[in-house]
């Protein structure tokens, strides 16, 4: 049994309940119209928008957590369903003319399950600008759930290149900065940890950028142990500054193993470019060539 | 039968296979949905440790990657399958001196280590040159199986010699759009659209000590060179049949002994065996022999630094324009682009 049924299985039931009360109601009250008096086209059309007003009722209970809104957008729906299925009830049951509650049975429940739903809608979109101002720092004004990363709560180098776009594009204004963030030594946890742990890590680090950048800036894990910071309104010596800090972050995080709670000493390495007059792919290639420079040693640097 | 095809059952299902859903694992997928269409099963690959073909190893990799369904799943097998899981072969990687001869000894064990893919190694004063190419009818998988191998070889010499070794690295396919990956994995000096998939290392690294030759190690390389031995197939059919194609190109032999006859006598098959066999590795005996001609041009205009006229008198075309002309249709670029 999927698990929102088991969550839900009182607004389920319930709605089944009613739907079978009307049924009866209905056969108790009226006759079955013969046959040849159905209307195949109203049946088909009230029918089918129950059905999927139905399954839209499913697909909100299976994607969101239990809560006030969910139960207000459950509640208009499942209200608007009963309405389309009095509808139908009342194209094959034939009720004597001197019956008027069927009428109220069909608009009451229909103007209610609006106005819970409206209510429901309100509500939620207040909900998403609480969650999009958490997510502020992830996603800043792109929302695509395909560029989500699928280990930490960041997004991937898709969508930061639709940002870097973006900020290229209206750029005259103020400089934007990158900063590149390289954790060392990271395959080393791979390998002696497994990847879970790796994973782990990865997660904690994340978090720990997101506590240490403003809230304008945009976090991004760029591939494997990579991150990609996008600080807007920055130049290169304010965000050398803020690229220090992160490193610094990082050499002081105290990262404990899940199963021994072995510290790991972590430590990265980065690097920074102010955008100029290039492409999105020049600009990220060069941070490439600069964090490249910056891991060499010292020793070795040109 | 001195070679394998893609339908031979050699590779051990412990080895490799285990590697790909071990990682499969990790990442939460489904063992027994990556395994669906490659006739194996999980609980005979951990009791009995079947021998599987390229055919089924190509099917699982293609099915794990399409379920991860992410541009590092390449990546992330590549991290696992140096030295890997081989018995013999992999201890002897794990305790190498030095890269040439962790090279030296991918190369002859290919089989084992390597199944899908033929390495080939070439030295000059200044470089080592690995190469690589397919030698099972790869297919579309060919880029995925190449990221994997290149991060393998990268991140196992980075491991041993714990420092980046300088790898210069040359790609037959296009720049993807996932070039983020990469880079973090592989490096900055990347070059795509190359006539071969190489990857070239100063000379210098190839020898630097990596841990003293001890008595455990000398082991380990003989234990993989008997390991190599049992095989029943050391070779994949592709793989000789360029062997073959190289030699008799390098020994100015006559055009006759160019022919698919001449080579499925050399094989001890019949010809229609051969034609039928390279067309299940998806290829054919014409594309076989322009590849070895395109690599031995390159070998003469690389290394031996000759002009095309020469070439073109090597490799027995007419006239160099001849030659120029099928050049430009094996790489898109005339010879004196690599030249320069």
């Amino acid at each position: 049994m999927p698990q929102f049924i088991r969550l839900h299985t009182p607004k389920i039931a319930a709605l089944l309940i009613c739907a079978n009360a009307l049924l009866l109601l209905f056969i108790s009250a009226g006759q079955w119209k013969p046959l040849s008096q159905w209307s195949w086209a109203d049946i088909l059309g009230e029918g089918g928008s129950g059905i999927l007003i139905f399954i839209w009722l499913c697909l909100i209970l299976k994607s969101r957590p239990a809560g006030r809104i969910t139960n207000l957008l459950a509640l208009g729906m499942g209200l608007m369903c009963l309405a389309w299925w009095v509808d139908v009830l009342d194209e094959v049951i034939h009720l004597a003319d001197t019956i008027q509650w069927d009428h109220w049975l069909e608009s009451g429940p229909m103007t209610i399950g609006l106005l819970m739903l409206t209510y429901g809608l309100y509500h939620w979109h207040h909900e998403q600008l609480a969650i999009s101002s958490q997510r502020r720092k992830q996603e800043q004004i792109f929302r695509e759930h395909r560029h989500f990363d699928h280990v930490t709560p960041l997004s991937d180098a898709e969508n930061l290149r639709r940002h870097i776009k973006r900020y290229l594009a209206e750029q005259e204004s103020y400089p934007v900065s990158l900063v590149v963030v390289d954790i060392n030594q990271f395959d080393v946890i791979n390998q002696r940890y497994g990847h879970a742990e790796g994973d782990r890590v990865l997660q904690a680090i994340s978090q720990l950028l997101l506590l240490n950048l403003r809230s304008q800036d945009l976090l991004c894990r760029l591939a494997g142990d990579r991150f990609i910071a996008l600080l807007p309104k920055t130049g290169e010596s304010q965000a050398k500054t803020i690229a220090w800090e992160l490193e610094q972050a990082i050499a002081a995080f105290a990262y404990r193993c899940q199963h021994h709670g072995e510290r790991l000493h972590l430590s990265a390495c980065s690097a920074v470019t102010m955008a100029g007059n290039e492409s999105c792919n020049q600009l990220l290639e060069r941070l490439q060539l600069a964090l490249a420079t910056a891991k060499k040693p010292l020793s070795l640097r040109a | 039968m001195d070679w394998y095809t893609r339908d031979t059952k050699f590779i051990p299902a412990q080895g490799i296979p285990l590697v790909v859903l071990d990682l499969c694992h990790q990442l939460d997928q489904d063992c027994h949905r990556v395994l669906r269409g490659t006739q194996l099963f999980l609980d005979d690959i951990l009791k009995s440790n079947p021998q599987v073909s390229p055919q089924q190893l190509l099917r699982l990799i293609d099915n794990a990657l399409q379920l991860y369904g992410r541009a590092d799943g390449p990546f992330q097998l590549g991290q696992y399958l140096l030295p890997g899981q081989c018995g013999a072969s992999s201890q002897a990687l794990a305790s190498s001196p030095d890269l040439y001869n962790a090279i030296e000894l991918l190369v002859q064990n290919q089989a084992l280590l390597t199944p899908l893919l033929q390495p080939l190694f070439y030295m000059d004063d200044d470089f080592g040159y690995l190469y690589w190419q397919d030698s099972c009818g790869v297919g579309k998988l060919e880029p995925a199986l190449i990221e994997s191998i290149f991060v393998a070889v990268v991140a196992y010499s980075r491991r041993m010699s714990q420092e980046r070794l300088p790898w210069s690295l040359h790609f037959r396919h296009d720049k993807p759009r996932h070039i983020e990956q990469y880079w973090v994995h592989l490096g900055n000096d990347l070059n795509f659209n190359q006539p071969r998939h190489c990857m070239q290392i100063p000379r210098t690294h190839l020898f630097k000590q990596w841990q003293k030759p001890g008595i455990s190690g000398q082991v380990a390389l003989q234990q993989a060179k008997q390991q190599s031995l049992q095989l029943p197939t050391p070779r994949s059919l592709l793989a000789s049949v360029y062997e073959l194609l190289m030699h008799t190109l390098s020994s100015q032999a006559n055009k006759r002994d160019l022919q698919l006859d001449a080579m499925a006598d050399a094989l001890n098959i019949s010809s229609a065996t051969l034609k039928r066999q390279l067309k299940i590795h998806g290829t054919g005996f014409q594309q076989q022999l322009d590849q070895a001609r395109l690599h031995r041009a390159l070998h003469l205009i690389n290394h031996h630094k000759m002009s095309a006229e020469e070439v073109s008198r090597r490799l027995g075309f007419c006239d160099s324009a001849g030659f120029r002309r099928s050049f430009k249709r094996w790489t898109g670029f005339t010879p004196s682009h690599f030249t320069a």
